[in-house]
């Protein structure tokens, strides 16, 4: 079997795992399956979280299991484990192209030191304290594009992948972004891996020391640029070898005439290029623009500090200022979360918070025992609850309050009978309590009526009053994040 | 015949064929319905007929074991095989509302659900279907009550309500004229089976046999709430159950229906069965320490002519063992 051949089984198998555990990442199916694995093997994320708060959260000090191999091997894990790299590779070779094209296609490009200029412009983002990284993390891109662009065509077509209706407002930017990614394959093969991939860039600076990799024997080398046409990493196999770039895809030594490339032990006579050719100078200039971008961005945002109307966040998210640092933007709660509540933010967290999760009732609510999405948020942005620490009697954790807006509510503005609200709350005794009152209507005719109130010292901002609430297009009780857990200094 | 007019003749052909299958086209899609509606509207059956009514028409049994309580009740009323006949496809309808495990008494026992799953096996039930639609996510209601796991050990099959064709449902009810839920599960099953829980509900007073049956409908049901009594009378009219057996093995006394705290529940280990649905409510109520003209759902039933709330008048039998 061709080295090609064993690299494609290994692709396959990580693409298949990757979208398995994406799809079994749903209540019922999830049984303990570690739906979150490919984050935990994520270097990216991990610096971003030491940079941002100075934390290697639980199972991402995995990490460095493809981390330190890369220092010694180079970029093996674009070429052989990303699923977004495989799905690259699958796409592009839809477009054919004739050698010269291909060899075109496939030479290096100024605009390949691009991703060297966002990773330092993202990890100066991180250093400062927002993990922003995560909106071009390639699992955390995948993760959003396929679960809110593929999920809702799997439910469409009646299986069963959420247990609630698929909604989510901001699908359509996270698809977009991944439909992008993918199409730009028909232009430059990996064109995203090449040019923009963070997580490529952060793998290729360290590439530099690695003592193994392509090597090409001069002697039997003609010159014939064949291994240039199928070199998936723009590496220039036959000029000089540009470790940072390569991913090791092994089609060079499949393809050489003369077979004169090989794996083996470099730093020889063989001419290579061990560091980016990106210039210092713009290095430095990258650094400067997320070093200055960061306090706009920051200030352009609502404050941190205090509780936000419409920026709720899910039960267990850290205090504000440290879940952004910690956030991964990757959709991992937004895709678990059984009643559809927890979504990506467009414009509810400000810019610095875009695609962060938040709470919205107009999709959901909160389940009152379920504690999946800290459980399945990779960085610890969300605390790993139990039923138990959640519900807790005296000390439950609590999303934010629920408050009425007696201009709408049927017993309070239009003297009906109602209180769905009080029914459906779910902790004891009810937060939402009600009281008796006679009246009379119009016609003079009395009327009994229960008008419901808040108790906010029970209130756990769970939203499932506002979510049954008949008044459907602005509802008559409302959660705010006032009272959030997460605000006081302890939360569990 | 020249080219040309063979061109043509060719072109007249396809042009009718297409004129055809057009004109068929709009006439298979075409709708008088000047309502522009065209879903189907379910009419609910009286899952009672050709069966004859039970010499005794409500039984009611104290015992520490739910289980067996359920055997002894529908025993009372004459077994079983007065309800449920070989072959049936039966639907069972236990309340599974809330995603609560079933000490904290929001749902229906598990074994009580089992107890009457394996009875109706034994009747020779082609199929048992348990289903509801909860409030809270129905795939976590159904695991965390144990309803789920106790259906599948004792031979039946749940439904979640996300795998049924939902549809209108005509209810000819006072309020509810039609209303949209399971109306596939409801149409393909020959036999119901109402098997609701005991408990408290601040608006209704209480929520027990005819509210059980809101867990058959869907979407905008939170509007129920405006009327709610009849509503529930409606509900009790339009199901004919072929049996209903009441889990009063907990009652939910306060804070329902939710319940949350096991300071809420009390174990009353009775079970009653019968087919008076504003009856068996009636003697729920009781069981909970209520007065049944207290509830207004029951005296709109009763008005209505949907059943008696004087429970004794129909003479159960009353089954002791402790």
């Amino acid at each position: 079997m061709s080295s090609r051949r064993v690299r494609i089984v290994y692709q396959s198998f990580f693409l298949m795992l990757f979208l398995f555990l994406l799809t079994t990442s749903r209540t019922g199916w999830i049984r303990g399956n570690p739906v979150a694995l490919f984050f935990y093997f994520d270097p990216l994320l991990a610096l971003g979280t030491v940079f941002a708060d100075l934390t290697l959260h639980g199972w991402m000090i995995l990490a460095l299991f493809v981390a330190v191999p890369t220092l010694f091997l180079g970029r093996f894990f674009c070429g052989w484990i990303c699923p977004l790299g495989a799905l690259n590779d699958l796409v592009g070779r839809l477009k054919k192209r004739p050698p010269r094209e291909a060899r075109e296609a496939n030479a290096p490009r100024k605009l390949f030191r691009a991703k060297y200029y966002i990773l330092l412009a993202l990890l100066a983002s991180a250093f400062l304290g927002t993990l922003l990284l995560g909106l071009l993390d390639p699992f955390s891109l995948l993760t959003r594009g396929m679960s809110q662009g593929i999920g809702p065509l799997l439910a469409l077509m009646g299986v069963d992948v959420f247990s609630h209706e698929p909604g989510f407002p901001a699908g359509w930017v996270a698809v977009l972004l991944l439909a992008a990614v993918l199409l730009g394959n028909f232009w430059i093969p990996r064109l995203w891996c090449r040019a923009f991939c963070p997580l490529g860039a952060l793998l290729g600076l360290l590439s530099r020391w690695a003592p193994w990799g392509i090597v090409r024997d001069e002697g039997s080398c003609t010159s014939c640029a064949v291994c240039v046409q199928r070199c998936n990493g723009a590496a220039e196999p036959d000029g000089e070898l540009r470790r940072s770039e390569c991913i090791l895809c092994l089609n060079c030594i499949d393809t050489c005439p003369p077979q004169g490339l090989a794996f083996g032990r470099t730093g020889n006579s063989v001419p290579e290029r061990r560091v980016p050719d990106a210039p210092g100078r713009r290095l430095a200039l990258s650094v400067l623009a997320g070093v200055l971008a960061w306090p706009v961005i920051r200030s352009s945002s609502p404050r941190v500090a205090k509780a936000e109307n419409r920026r709720i966040r899910p039960p267990g998210a850290l205090a504000e200022e440290e879940f952004l640092a910690r956030c991964a933007r990757c959709g991992m709660c937004v895709r678990t979360c059984p009643t559809g509540v927890i979504q990506l933010a467009i414009d509810e967290a400000g810019f610095e918070g875009f695609w962060t999760p938040v709470m919205r009732f107009d999709h959901g609510y909160c389940e009152f025992t379920c504690v999946l999405c800290g459980h399945v948020c990779p960085t610890g942005a969300i605390s790993a609850l139990t039923p138990m620490q959640k519900t807790d009697r005296d000390n439950p954790v609590r999303i934010g309050t629920a408050f009425y807006d007696r201009g709408r509510c049927l017993p309070w503005a239009m003297d009906k009978p109602c209180v769905v609200c009080e029914e459906v709350c779910p902790v004891s005794p009810k937060a939402i309590w009600t009281e008796e009152v006679t009246i009379h209507d119009r016609n003079g005719k009395r009327i009994t009526l229960h008008r419901p109130r808040v108790d906010p010292a029970r209130c756990i901002g769970c939203g499932i009053c506002q979510d049954a609430c008949p008044v459907e297009d602005l509802p008559a009780i409302r959660v705010s994040a006032v009272g959030e857990s997460r605000g006081k200094k302890f939360i569990l | 015949m020249s080219a040309s007019r063979r061109a043509f003749l060719k072109l007249l052909g396809k042009a009718s064929a297409a004129g055809v299958a057009l004109s068929g086209a709009g006439l298979f899609f075409h709708n008088r319905d000047p309502r522009g509606g065209r879903q189907e509207i379910l009419l609910l059956p009286d899952y009672r007929q050709e069966l004859d009514p039970p010499e005794v028409p409500m039984s009611v049994v104290h015992h520490e074991d739910a289980a067996r309580a359920v055997d002894i009740a529908v025993e009372a009323l004459g077994g079983i095989d007065q309800f449920v006949r070989p072959g049936d496809r039966v639907l069972i309808k236990p309340n599974v509302g809330f995603d609560r495990p079933p000490s904290f008494g929001a749902t229906t026992s598990p074994e009580v659900v089992a107890a009457m799953v394996r009875l109706c096996r034994k009747a020779g039930a082609k199929e048992v279907w348990v289903t509801d639609n909860p409030i809270n996510n129905a795939s976590r209601c159904f695991a965390i009550t144990g309803i789920g796991k106790a259906t599948e050990e004792a031979g039946g099959t749940v439904i979640l309500p996300q795998h049924v064709n939902s549809g209108l449902i005509s209810l000819r009810g006072k309020v509810l004229s039609t209303w949209v839920g399971l109306a596939g599960i409801l149409a393909k099953a020959d036999r119901l089976i109402g098997l609701p829980t005991v408990k408290d509900h601040n608006l209704a007073g209480i929520t027990v046999t005819m509210k059980n049956w809101y867990g058959f409908l869907g979407e905008g049901r939170n509007s129920f709430h405006q009327r709610l009594p009849e509503v529930i009378a409606d509900l009790g009219a339009a199901f004919n159950a072929s049996l209903v057996v009441v889990d009063g093995s907990r009652s939910l006394l306060r804070n329902g229906p939710t319940g949350g705290s096991l300071s809420d529940v009390t174990a009353t280990k009775t079970i009653a069965a019968g087919l008076d649905q504003v009856a068996l409510d009636a003697w729920a109520a009781e069981l909970m320490g209520r007065l049944p003209q207290h509830i207004p759902s029951i005296t709109e039933a009763q008005v209505r002519g949907i059943g008696t709330s004087d429970w004794r008048s129909l003479e159960p039998v009353v089954v002791e063992k402790s």
